[in-house]
């Protein structure tokens, strides 16, 4: 299998760069925003993919930022033969009010539904076949053509085939079928990319092509999206094609099948005996539960009432050295970062911005943020990143430096800043980093201003077309996310302050990094991108973590699995 | 009374197109675009402009209000951005579970907060007196997240007396008919899960009710000193009435008359107080539902959950004035004299 082969050689850049900032919408740029919004509503997220299953690995090492699990360490499965049976109950902050992967993401999507791949849970930017077996891509990088894996069945009996996966790619892509209900995933990227696929077809019962009039390098991506590219059985849509996602029985071809959900309450899945990973799932039934408070999720989880829940900030202190509880690390990443108005008089002097990142100290604050942040070294990519340049050493802690700078770049005695940033649902606490920070820049000569502003004012403000030109914040603390797709990453970077209009070179890589197909070459560019980056001092990275979960010490299998429940048991 | 009802209604009426009009200008003096406003941070183009269509932003603000009075009079009040339902079926399916919670807990309050407040007053001065006016203004200032979560603590998690959230047991399955469950159990014939809806009921509803009691034993208290003082409880106690008789007959049924308009608007204030015990006791009513669309700014669910909730306001301070009407003369007669 091969996604990239050839050397496909460089695409007319200009043609594509006008054409991109025409369309202004890569699918780089919506995987992140789909992250963070998936993450928000503290949901599973979906992941992007820089190469799929047995393919060899880009540069796909562990990552290393992330810290190792703690107690999970003690709960490796390896020894154990796996138990069958027992009730797994997953609480989430969140009321689920849809079943149809199409339209909404949640956890149950991804036992319910499988996909043509689902991610790897250990490495970021490499994935695992499921319902497709394996992806052949033509050299021009147009052409994809997915095989499905022979037998699998839906949850009904049907045959899961090549027609009815055309159906939902369909459904999803076309505002005009019958059946469309909308959905953020493929059918914005297709429309976001207007007549760039071409053709969705089943060229035998097994296998599916897709065309494109344009190679969309991160194509993958798409493909991979176990949330919102599980396959429907068709005859349960066409059954009920507004109410399915209220009642999708026999949906899906995935580890669990659709038992029941009561509004508000839970979703309640059963063991698939079909399933086409032999021997799996291993647990009789699958619950994901609706709690609202964090307190009372904490209480329930050592009460043995549910056995799973993602915590964040305070919570992972109070559960840190707790018997009954195992706390395990998963993707996606969450980083915190300070982005710049760069048409500002002061934060748009680069002499400044490297004057700010010398004075910041974080290794002393990283701990006090969770113990399992890791301060992020450099620029663009988190490490374990395809393409991640471990060579940039990023500016290093240095006090007398940064009032140096300050003083070539004209203030002598200082200068004032607004320093805004609000409290993400995601990723780290932002009122202590902030203030951390705020004690470090006054050190050197900052004067700084605490502004806290609203969540949605915050989050909104790190989205926006590849090189806008405004910004609305002097100096602003945000949060972005990666599962993996390095293009998603640095496509980020275009539009999460007004940076790449004032630097527009770092533009001109972008665009033409998405229309390059020879995989190395690609890792170039974003080894360009990364150092133009740090040259500008355009972002200060700061510290990054993993989605921590908090697990019942007796489930087993858990760190492994990270999103298919269909290889985690109970152990008495 | 016929016509005094309808008044009451007819201005309740009025009341509630008042409140429909606030909410429908609301979202237009917000500076920009309503359409954009309403959509959630993640909308795409394509939801925006959804909207915008639903909205009918391309029409004259009169057509606009039109269209909007048109649809609440045909119940219609929106579709979730988040879930793709419309508001009203996925309000109405979680209905009665806070419905449910808000009845037991109003219940509580009556069967505790006005026996407690009879016996205060009548034995007014007495140890029962101090004890239950100190317990009260202690109870009456705890904010009732706290209450939810200490009870969770105590009688849940440390005591485990009482289940830790939830209508039911995870495993137990009911099939719903009137969606309460303690009726449904019992239509379906199964007095068990009757008893286990009960007992999960019982901690949320007391983490609810128990502010309210400290309060309402505080007011009949009150309400039974005044109405003991009065001439017509002199005279009665003049004719030789037992104390009894003068307190329950005299007394109580006088005094009753101000906690009527309590109760009534009490029913809906438990409604938007449920909200933090639903969302402590993972109880799947409509504060579950709307707190979940205000994480996402569902602006849809969060506008039809507040219409509806003011309609209920309106519609209890209607039934109010005529129960009380019904209940004491003076009432009706005073408000003919006020309006011929």
């Amino acid at each position: 299998m091969q996604t990239d082969a050839g050397s496909g050689g460089r695409v007319n850049t200009n043609a594509a760069r006008a054409y991109r900032r025409k369309r202004m919408k890569p699918a780089a740029v919506l995987s992140i925003v789909a992250l963070l919004l998936a993450a928000c509503t503290q949901q599973a997220s979906p992941s992007p993919s820089a190469s799929v299953a047995s393919e060899p690995p880009a540069t796909g090492s562990p990552a290393s930022g992330s810290p190792e699990p703690t107690t999970a360490e003690s709960a490796a499965a390896g020894e154990d033969e796996p138990k069958y049976g027992g009730t797994f109950v997953m609480a989430v902050g969140i009321d689920i009010p849809e079943l149809d992967p199409h339209t909404f993401q949640t956890f149950a999507n991804l036992q319910m539904y499988e996909a043509f791949f689902r991610r790897s849970p250990t490495e970021y930017g490499q994935f695992l076949p499921a319902a497709a077996e394996s992806m052949d891509v033509s050299d021009d990088g147009l052409e994809y053509t997915l095989n499905l894996r022979p037998g699998m069945v839906f949850h009904d009996g049907s045959p899961v085939t090549a027609e009815a996966v055309v159906f939902g790619l369909e459904r999803q892509a076309d505002p005009e079928h019958p059946f469309h209900q909308g959905g953020p995933y493929w059918t914005d990227w297709a429309r976001g990319n207007p007549g760039v696929v071409t053709g969705i077809e089943a060229v035998d019962e097994l296998t599916v092509r897709i065309t494109l009039s344009e190679p969309v390098v991160d194509i993958e991506f798409v493909f991979a999206d176990e949330n919102g590219m599980g396959i429907i059985n068709p005859a349960v849509i066409e059954a009920d094609p507004e109410n399915f996602g209220q009642n999708p029985i026999g949906a899906g071809s995935g580890p669990f099948k659709f038992e029941e959900r009561v509004a508000g309450d839970y979703v309640s899945l059963v063991r698939n005996e079909e399933y086409w990973d032999e021997g799996k799932p291993y647990l009789d039934r699958w619950i994901l539960k609706t709690m609202l408070d964090p307190g009372a999720r904490l209480l329930a989880l050592k009460n043995g009432d549910i056995q799973m829940f993602d915590v964040s900030g305070p919570e992972i202190a109070q559960l840190e050295n707790d018997p009954d509880v195992q706390l395990v690390t998963v993707p996606p990443l969450f980083g915190s970062f300070i982005a710049f108005d760069h048409n500002d008089p002061v934060t748009g002097d680069p002499l400044v911005r490297q004057a700010i990142n010398h004075a910041i100290d974080m290794e002393s604050i990283v701990s006090e943020l969770s113990p399992f942040a890791t301060v992020t070294p450099n620029f663009g990519l988190f490490p374990g990143l395809p393409g991640h340049r471990e060579d940039i050493p990023g500016y290093a802690y240095d006090p007398a430096e940064a009032e140096a700078l300050l003083e070539q770049a004209g203030y002598p005695d200082g200068v004032d800043l607004t320093f805004s940033f609000s409290s993400p649902p995601v990723g780290l606490n932002h009122q202590i980093l902030a203030q951390a920070i705020q004690a470090q820049l006054q050190e050197v000569g900052f004067r700084v201003t605490l502004e806290q502003v609203d969540g949605p004012a915050m989050f909104e403000s790190g989205f926006g077309p590849p090189g806008r030109e405004d910004y609305p914040f002097q100096m602003a603390l945000n949060v972005t996310g990666s599962d993996g797709n390095p293009l998603g990453m640095l496509a980020g970077w275009t539009s999460r302050s007004n940076y790449a209009s004032v630097y527009p070179e770092y533009l001109d890589l972008f665009f033409e990094s998405v229309v390059e197909v020879d995989e190395d070459a690609r890792l170039e560019i974003f080894g360009e991108m990364q150092q133009t980056l740090y040259d500008d001092v355009a972002y200060i990275p700061l510290a990054h973590t993993e989605v921590v979960r908090a697990v019942a010490s007796n489930v087993r299998g858990i760190e492994t699995a990270a999103f298919n429940m269909g290889e985690v048991w109970l152990d008495d | 009374m016929l016509r005094f009802s309808l008044q009451r209604l007819a201005s309740g009426l009025l009341t509630a197109l008042v409140v429909v009009t606030a909410t429908f200008f609301v979202i237009r003096l917000v500076p920009g675009d309503p359409a954009t406003a309403m959509a959630p941070p993640n909308a795409t183009p394509a939801q925006i402009e959804r909207i915008r269509d639903y909205l009918g932003l391309t029409e004259p603000l009169v057509n606009q209000y039109a269209l909007y009075l048109q649809r609440l009079a045909d119940l219609d009040f929106g579709t979730s951005i988040r879930t793709g339902q419309p508001v009203l079926s996925d309000l109405l399916a979680r209905v009665p579970a806070s419905i449910e919670l808000a009845a037991v807990a109003l219940l509580l309050q009556v069967v505790v907060a006005i026996p407690v407040g009879i016996i205060a007053a009548v034995r007014r001065g007495s140890r029962v007196d101090y004890l239950s006016r100190l317990a009260s203004s202690v109870i009456v200032g705890l904010p009732v997240f706290w209450v939810g979560l200490m009870f969770l603590w105590i009688f849940a998690f440390h005591l485990q007396l009482f289940p830790l959230g939830g209508r039911l047991d995870l495993q137990t399955r009911l099939e719903p008919v009137t969606g309460f469950y303690v009726i449904d159990a019992f239509l379906r014939g199964r007095p068990g899960v009757a008893l286990e809806a009960i007992h999960h009921l019982i901690l949320p509803a007391l983490a609810l009710a128990l502010p309210s009691i400290a309060f309402w034993a505080r007011l009949m208290r009150g309400s039974l000193l005044e109405v003991l003082g009065a001439d017509h409880v002199r005279t009665a106690r003049a004719k030789g009435l037992t104390q009894r008789q003068v307190v329950v007959r005299h007394g109580v049924r006088n005094a009753l008359n101000p906690m009527v308009t309590v109760i009534g608007l009490e029913l809906v204030g438990l409604l938007t107080a449920a909200i933090l015990v639903e969302i402590i006791f993972s109880w799947p009513g409509i504060g579950n539902y709307i707190f979940s669309s205000l994480q996402v700014r569902d602006y849809p669910v969060v506008q039809g959950t507040v219409i509806l909730i003011a309609l209920l306001y309106v519609l209890m301070n209607s039934l109010v004035d005529i129960v009380q009407a019904r209940l004491d003369p003076r009432i009706l007669a005073s408000l003919q004299r006020a309006s011929p």
